[in-house]
C-alpha cells in the first residue's frame, strides 16, 4: 500500500460509530445523583401504575364498612398493620392504595401537560423565531402577556370557571387544561432564541438553496437542532406540575374527593396530624420525591446534552 | 459579446442586475448593474476579492438574498424565463432542482443532528415522489459517485464525523442529485488545504464532464479560475470590470485592476523583498465617490494624469473581439466635455502592465 492509501484507510478506521443519544447517555451515566434519580423515578412510576391493581384494595372503598354500619359507629383511621401496610386515612381507605393511586393522577398530569405545553411551545417558537416580522410580533406579545400573569390566582379562577361536568375527566381534565394554558410559553421563548440564531447558519441556506420549503426547515433542520433546552425544561416541568397540582388540590381547586391526589391527600391528612402525622409525611414524600429526581435528571440532562454549555441561545 | 452556445441561447443571463442591502448606515449597493452570460454546459469563473459582489450576485440569482437586502433592479433570464418574476414556490420547486448550489464552509452546511446520507436523500425527497427507502439507495449511489468509499456505511456518519473535504464531496452530491443544468460553486474549495483542494476541483471536472452541467465558479483564487474556467468575469466592488475567456485573463489583461491582482501573485523561484500590493483598500459601498470605482487605487490614472476617471463611471465596452473591459484607458469615445484619455491601442498596454514594475 502506499502512504496515501494506509492513511486513508486510517481515516475511516478512525470515528467512532457512537450516535449522539449514545453519546448523551454514556455522559448522562456519570451523573451518580441523576442516575439515583432516575431510579427513583422509574420506581415510583412504575408503582404507581402498576401498584393499585395488585394491592388487594380499592381506593374508594371502606373498611368494614358493613361492621362499622351495624355497629352505627363512623369509619375511623388506624394505623399501620399486617393488612393495611400505611395504614387507613380518616374514612377507614387504604392509604397505600390511595398514595399510589393518587400517584397516577398527579404524574400522569404531569407528563401529559408537560409533553402538551413542550410541542405547543415549541412549534410556536419555531413559526416565531423562523418567520420573524408581525408574526414573531404578535406570538411575543401573547407569550409577553400570559408571562405577567400570576399563576396561581389565575389556575383558580380559570378552574372555577370551566365547569367541571362539561369535560370528560372531570376535575382532573380540567386541571390539565388550567396548566396547559399557561405552561407553553416557556419553551416557545426557549425554541424562538434557538431559531434565531440557527436560521443565519450555514446548513439552514444550505437547505433553503436545495429548494426546502420553510415548513420543512422548521420542522426537519431548525426544531431538531433547538429540541435540547426544550428536553431540559421538560424534565424540570414535571417536577413543577406535580407541586402545582399539590398546591391547587391542597387548597380545593385540584383532584375532587374521593379521587385521590398527593395534594389532595395532603389536605385530607391535616386534621389528622397530632394523631397520625405520618399520614402527612407518605404523599408529602412522594411529592418531595418525584419533584428531587426530575430536577436532578434536568441538570444532568443539561450538561450530557451540551457539554460545552452552548445551550442557551446567541452562543 | 460571444460565448460559447450549445445551441438554444445562453442558459443563464443576468441584465442590468442591481441589489442593494438597506441598512441603517445607508443603502450599500452591493451589485450595480451587472450583465453576464453563461452558456449551456459552459464554465465561467467570477473573481473577485471580498466584498466585490460575487457571492451576492449569485444569490440574487437564486433568491436568496436575505432583508436587508433586496434585488432592485434588472432581470435574470434562466432558460427563458426571468427568475425575478417567479413566486416562491416555483423557486423552491427550481432550487436544488435545476439550479443547484454549494457553499464555502462543507461542515457547516450539513445540519449537525441528521446522518450524511439522510441529508442526501432529502434532496431526493423533496424534488422526486419516491419512497423513503428509494431515496436513501439513491442517496449512497451519488455517495459512490462522488468518491466516498464504503458509502453504504459512511453514509451512517453524522458530519462531526467526517473531515472537510468528505462533507464537501457530500455537499457536490447533493448538489448534482438532481442532475441541474446549472451549478453555482460558491468558493468551495477556500476552506479545504491545497491536496484536498485538487481532489475536489477534479471531482469537480469529472462530473462536469458528466452531466454537461454549466457551472458559475466563484471564487478569489486565480489558480483554480486558471483550472476550471473557459471564461471569467472579474468583480470589483459590485461591477464587473473584465470579462473574457480565461486564456485573455492571463495573456491579455487589461483592467488595471486584473493587472494587479495577477501581479500580486508571488511565483515559485522569484526573489522580492516585498509582495506586490494593489495600494489602497476598496472603498465603502455606501457612499461611494463618482467616477470609476476603482480610480483611487489606479496607478494609470495617476500617472496619465487622467481626470475623467473621478468623474464618470465607465462602461462595460468591447475591446476586441470576446474581451469588455470598464476602463477609460480603453475607451476613444468618453462623453462629451471630457478630455479623450488615450485612445484604444496607444499605450494602453504599457499602461496597463506598468504595475508589473511594483515591489522589489
Amino acid at each position: 500500500m502506499t502512504v496515501a492509501e494506509l492513511a486513508f484507510q486510517e481515516e475511516l478506521a478512525a470515528p467512532q460509530e457512537e450516535s449522539q443519544a449514545q453519546a448523551v447517555w454514556r455522559r448522562f451515566r456519570r451523573h451518580r445523583l441523576a442516575m439515583i434519580g432516575l431510579t427513583i423515578a422509574v420506581l415510583l412510576v412504575f408503582a404507581c401504575f402498576i401498584g393499585p391493581l395488585l394491592t388487594p384494595f380499592d381506593s374508594n372503598t371502606i373498611r368494614g364498612r358493613d361492621l362499622l354500619l351495624l355497629k352505627d359507629l363512623p369509619p375511623l383511621s388506624t394505623g399501620p398493620d399486617g393488612f393495611h401496610i400505611l395504614g387507613t386515612d380518616s374514612l377507614g381507605r387504604d392509604y397505600l392504595t390511595r398514595l399510589l393511586q393518587g400517584g397516577r393522577v398527579s404524574l400522569a398530569l404531569a407528563f401529559v401537560v408537560v409533553i402538551l405545553t413542550q410541542v405547543v411551545g415549541t412549534i410556536v417558537g419555531g413559526i416565531s423565531g423562523y418567520y420573524g416580522g408581525w408574526v414573531d410580533a404578535v406570538l411575543m406579545r401573547i407569550v409577553d402577556f400570559l408571562f405577567t400573569l400570576p399563576s396561581l390566582p389565575i389556575f383558580m379562577v380559570l378552574y372555577v370557571l370551566i365547569p367541571k361536568d362539561a369535560v370528560p375527566g372531570g376535575s382532573i381534565t380540567v386541571l390539565a387544561l388550567v396548566f396547559i394554558t399557561l405552561g407553553w410559553t416557556g419553551s416557545s421563548r426557549l425554541v424562538r432564541g434557538m431559531v434565531l440564531s440557527l436560521k443565519n447558519q450555514e446548513f439552514a441556506e444550505a437547505a433553503r438553496a436545495v429548494g426546502a420549503s420553510n415548513r420543512r426547515i422548521i420542522l426537519r433542520h431548525m426544531i431538531p437542532n433547538a429540541i435540547a433546552p426544550v428536553l431540559v425544561a421538560a424534565t424540570l416541568q414535571v417536577g413543577g406540575i406535580v407541586v402545582g397540582e399539590a398546591a391547587l388540590s391542597y387548597l380545593g381547586f385540584g383532584v375532587q374527593p374521593p379521587d385521590p391526589s398527593w395534594g389532595n391527600m395532603l389536605q385530607g391528612a391535616q386534621k389528622l396530624i397530632l394523631t397520625r402525622p405520618m399520614q402527612v409525611f407518605y404523599p408529602g414524600m412522594t411529592i418531595f420525591l418525584t419533584s428531587l429526581s426530575f430536577n436532578f435528571i434536568g441538570d444532568a440532562l443539561r450538561d450530557a446534552l451540551d457539554p460545552r454549555g452552548q445551550l442557551s441561545a446567541g452562543h | 459579446m460571444t460565448s460559447k452556445d450549445n445551441g438554444t441561447g445562453n442558459l443563464l443571463e443576468i441584465r442590468g442586475l442591481k441589489t442593494y442591502f438597506f441598512t441603517e448606515d445607508g443603502v450599500v449597493k452591493a451589485v450595480d448593474g451587472l450583465d453576464l452570460e453563461v452558456a449551456r454546459g459552459e464554465t465561467l469563473g467570477v473573481v473577485g476579492e471580498s466584498g466585490c459582489g460575487k457571492s451576492v450576485t449569485m444569490f440574487s440569482v437564486m433568491r436568496l438574498v436575505g432583508h436587508p437586502g433586496r434585488v432592485v433592479d434588472g432581470e435574470i433570464m434562466f432558460d427563458g424565463q426571468n427568475l425575478l418574476d417567479l413566486s416562491e414556490r416555483e423557486m423552491q420547486q427550481l432550487r436544488g432542482n435545476r439550479i443547484s448550489m454549494i457553499f464555502q464552509q462543507p461542515l457547516s452546511s450539513l445540519n449537525p443532528v441528521f446522518r450524511i446520507g439522510d441529508q442526501v436523500a432529502e434532496v431526493f425527497e423533496i424534488h422526486q415522489s419516491i419512497s423513503r427507502d428509494e431515496a436513501r439507495q439513491k442517496a449512497v449511489e451519488m455517495l459512490r459517485l462522488v468518491g466516498i468509499p464504503d458509502a453504504e456505511r459512511r453514509a451512517q456518519a453524522f458530519p462531526h464525523e467526517i473531515s472537510g473535504g468528505q462533507a464537501q464531496r457530500v455537499m457536490i452530491a447533493m448538489a448534482l442529485s438532481t442532475q441541474p443544468e446549472l451549478l453555482i460553486a460558491d468558493e468551495p474549495t477556500t476552506a479545504l488545504d491545497v491536496t484536498i483542494q485538487a481532489q475536489i476541483l477534479d471531482l469537480m471536472r469529472d462530473m462536469r464532464d458528466r452531466s454537461n452541467a454549466a457551472i458559475v465558479f466563484i471564487t478569489h483564487d486565480l489558480g483554480v479560475v486558471a483550472e476550471m474556467a473557459e471564461r471569467v468575469a472579474v468583480m470589483y466592488a459590485g461591477q464587473i470590470v473584465e470579462y473574457t475567456d480565461v486564456q485573455s485573463i492571463y495573456d491579455r489583461p487589461k483592467h488595471p485592476y486584473t493587472v494587479g491582482l495577477l501581479a500580486s501573485i508571488p511565483k515559485l523561484g522569484e526573489k522580492k523583498h516585498r509582495l506586490a500590493v494593489i495600494p489602497g483598500t476598496v472603498p465603502a459601498l455606501v457612499d461611494l465617490p463618482p467616477g470609476c470605482r476603482f480610480a483611487g487605487r489606479c496607478i494609470p490614472r495617476v500617472e496619465q494624469e487622467l481626470a475623467i476617471c473621478t468623474e464618470v463611471d465607465p462602461d462595460l465596452l468591447s475591446v476586441g473581439e470576446d474581451h469588455q473591459v470598464r476602463c477609460w484607458l480603453y475607451h476613444d469615445h468618453p462623453p462629451t466635455g471630457h478630455e479623450a484619455p488615450l485612445a484604444t491601442g496607444r499605450a494602453d498596454e504599457e499602461a496597463a502592465l506598468r504595475w508589473a514594475g511594483t515591489g522589489d
